[in-house]
């Protein structure tokens, strides 16, 4: 009897701490400087991820796509726009909404068109985030205000965009331009070889400008 | 005390225990329809009590609907069965030579269901995502969150101030002296759609009036939780922060707002800056691994995929980088983890590995060897005693 009274007791005890465990309390760590991701450069040609056969636990979805903003984002519609047709076309994703690449014989260049809800940190953190990526410093709101002035444009459908130009110092450039439509940011970006966006520059921007949002 | 040892070590209570456990997994398999795998396991089989309610949509579902059918939760049954097990044991049992392997066989199957506890206590479950030439020290679970408050002030690490997602309920008060201010949770939300005021002019009134949700506009709507498997929830939540002198704002927070998606929202609080994020919860490995190459073999011709490997490295502050292949059903196993390959995505340029962490993992093995061992040795018994009876029958 006096077993099973130590059996009961443990099995209590393994019930209590079974449940109790569950409590988590707030913890303070350390961890390695990580390395911070670039916000629009980083949001990826969004491929589903498949989950592979025959493992065990829990299937993957593909968090490298987030749910709400993938919900939100997949609904507005792209633009009609005419794209040169020497960029060779590249998969598409709900955030992105246009991709392509382009060679020349001094490089080569990237083109993207992403939405965004809302204005996601304000144009000035966005520029500044472009500027970063070919090397350049962050301009100063003043800056952004004589970018704006110089280079405001009107698109095929009436919205008005600016665009900026940023060459870096380690080769790569930027030409990228921001269309606010339907309560949506909407970067269009070139990113290359200096070379490369410098030559296509005109045809980026007249790509740009041809958009033709659909009527709301 | 004699009649409840009597009720626990019956054999009858044994076979009640037996249906039980068949109607649990019944329902809890129905149920996996509804809640998803991870859901209707945690409802089911890691609880004390299960309740199934009689699915809307089935046939009478208006009418019948508020029916709930309530079952002993797979830890009652699992202590019950335990109890059951050693009770009849010891009244039952007499150890003599002849039954050591059923002695065996009944450790071995007190020894299963002791690991099957241990596995719902202590197995974590993540993945890990890793680009080719990237590389991760982290792996992240969809199913929990953690609002997290990130000092990036030293050069030399970040410190993180973590609250689980547990503690984040409505009306919930937490004090943070670690950070030197209080949070109040206004709404906790599992699931939330976010829209804008500029997309949605009718839509409700923001409540944040701080960081990046009062900047853009931005509102939540509670949402009813997405327990497909390969679902993820929205979760957000408004917080009011206060400091030592006097309140920080009200601010919204989502994992969907992310550190790949939004600029970080900062706090100033005491001289320093925090990052606040509510992101998937993480977990820190003690190593990084690093993804040299992923491939991704499909039967010549065709799209069926063939095979999944990640080569990769494991980078351990302080020692040499060990190499390592990750493939189907070819885990590696590093450091109390072990990483399954799982998913990939990117056009096949960045690979999932599950995560997996339990220090228990050995203990259902050594279950099952007993068990074997033990009715292997119970079969010889009786194989050589019906040989010996046979060969004397046929002397004689």
């Amino acid at each position: 009897m006096r077993l099973i009274s130590c059996t009961a007791g443990a099995l209590l005890s393994l019930a209590l701490l079974l449940s109790g465990c569950s409590d988590e309390q707030v913890t303070t760590y350390r961890v390695p400087k990580e390395e911070r991701p670039d916000l629009t450069a980083t949001v990826p040609a969004a491929t589903p991820a498949s989950t592979s056969p025959g493992q065990p636990g829990m299937s993957g979805p593909a968090m490298t796509e987030m749910p709400g903003l993938a919900a939100q984002t997949s609904g507005f519609q792209a633009p009609q726009w005419s794209a040169p047709a020497d960029w060779q076309a590249q998969p598409l994703g709900s955030m992105r909404k246009g991709s392509w690449t382009v060679s020349t014989g001094s490089g080569s260049a990237e083109i993207s068109v992403l939405a965004f809800p809302g204005n996601v940190g304000g144009d000035l953190a966005n520029i500044n985030r472009w500027a970063n990526q070919v090397g350049l410093g962050a301009m100063s709101p003043a800056q952004l205000d004589s970018e704006r002035a110089a280079h405001t444009f009107t698109i095929a459908s009436g919205e008005q965009g600016f665009y900026v130009h940023l060459d870096g110092p380690s080769g790569q450039s930027i030409a990228g331009a921001i269309i606010t439509h339907g309560g949506a940011s909407w970067f269009y970006k070139m990113m290359g070889d200096t070379a490369t966006v410098q030559a296509q520059t005109p045809a980026f921007l007249e790509f740009v400008r041809s958009s033709r949002f659909p009527a709301q | 005390m004699k009649s409840l040892y009597r009720f626990l070590s019956s054999l009858k209570l044994t076979v009640v225990l037996l249906a039980f456990s068949i109607l649990l997994v019944f329902f809890g398999t129905l149920d996996q329809v509804h809640y998803g795998i991870h859901e209707a396991q945690r409802r089911y089989f890691e609880s004390f009590l299960a309740l199934w309610q009689y699915p809307s949509e089935w046939f009478g579902g208006l009418q019948l609907s508020w029916f709930k059918l309530p079952l002993p939760g797979g830890f009652t049954l699992g202590i019950l069965l335990l109890v059951n097990l050693c009770c009849a044991h010891f009244r039952y049992f007499r150890l003599s030579w002849k039954r050591s392997g059923i002695a065996i066989t009944h450790l071995g199957v007190v020894v299963l269901l002791v690991s099957g506890f241990l596995v719902s206590w202590l197995q974590e479950e993540s993945q890990m995502w890793i680009d080719e030439g990237g590389q991760s020290n982290y792996a992240e679970t969809h199913l929990d969150n953690e609002l997290v408050f990130i000092d990036r002030s030293n050069p030399d690490y970040d410190e993180v101030v973590s609250i689980p997602q547990s503690l984040l309920r409505d009306g919930a008060h937490i004090e943070l002296p670690q950070l030197g201010l209080s949070l109040n949770v206004v709404d906790f939300m599992l699931n939330a759609g976010l829209g804008t005021k500029m997309q949605n002019p009718n839509g409700p009134t923001p409540r944040a009036d701080r960081g990046a949700a009062a900047r853009m506009g931005l509102f939540a709507v509670e949402k009813a939780p997405d327990y497909s498997d390969k679902g993820i929830n929205t979760t957000t939540a408004i917080i009011e922060l206060e400091g030592a002198e006097g309140p920080l704002g009200t601010w919204l927070v989502s994992n969907v707002m992310d550190e790949h998606r939004f600029p970080p929202q900062t706090l100033e609080v005491g001289g320093r800056t925090y990052e606040v994020y509510l992101r998937f919860k993480r977990t820190y490995l003690p190593f990084s691994l690093e993804l040299k190459k992923f491939t991704h073999d499909k039967y010549p011709g065709t799209d069926i995929p063939k095979n999944f490997a990640s080569d990769v490295r494991i980078l351990t502050p302080g020692e040499s980088p060990q190499p390592a292949l990750i493939y189907m059903n070819h885990p590696l196993r590093h450091g109390g983890f072990t990483f399954y390959q799982a998913s990939f995505g990117k056009q096949d340029t960045a690979s999932m590995l599950q995560v997996v962490r339990n220090p228990s993992w050995l203990v259902p093995y050594l279950a099952v060897t007993l068990v074997g061992i033990g009715m292997c040795i119970q079969f010889l018994i009786h194989l050589v005693r019906f040989t010996t009876r046979r060969s004397a029958q046929s002397r004689s």
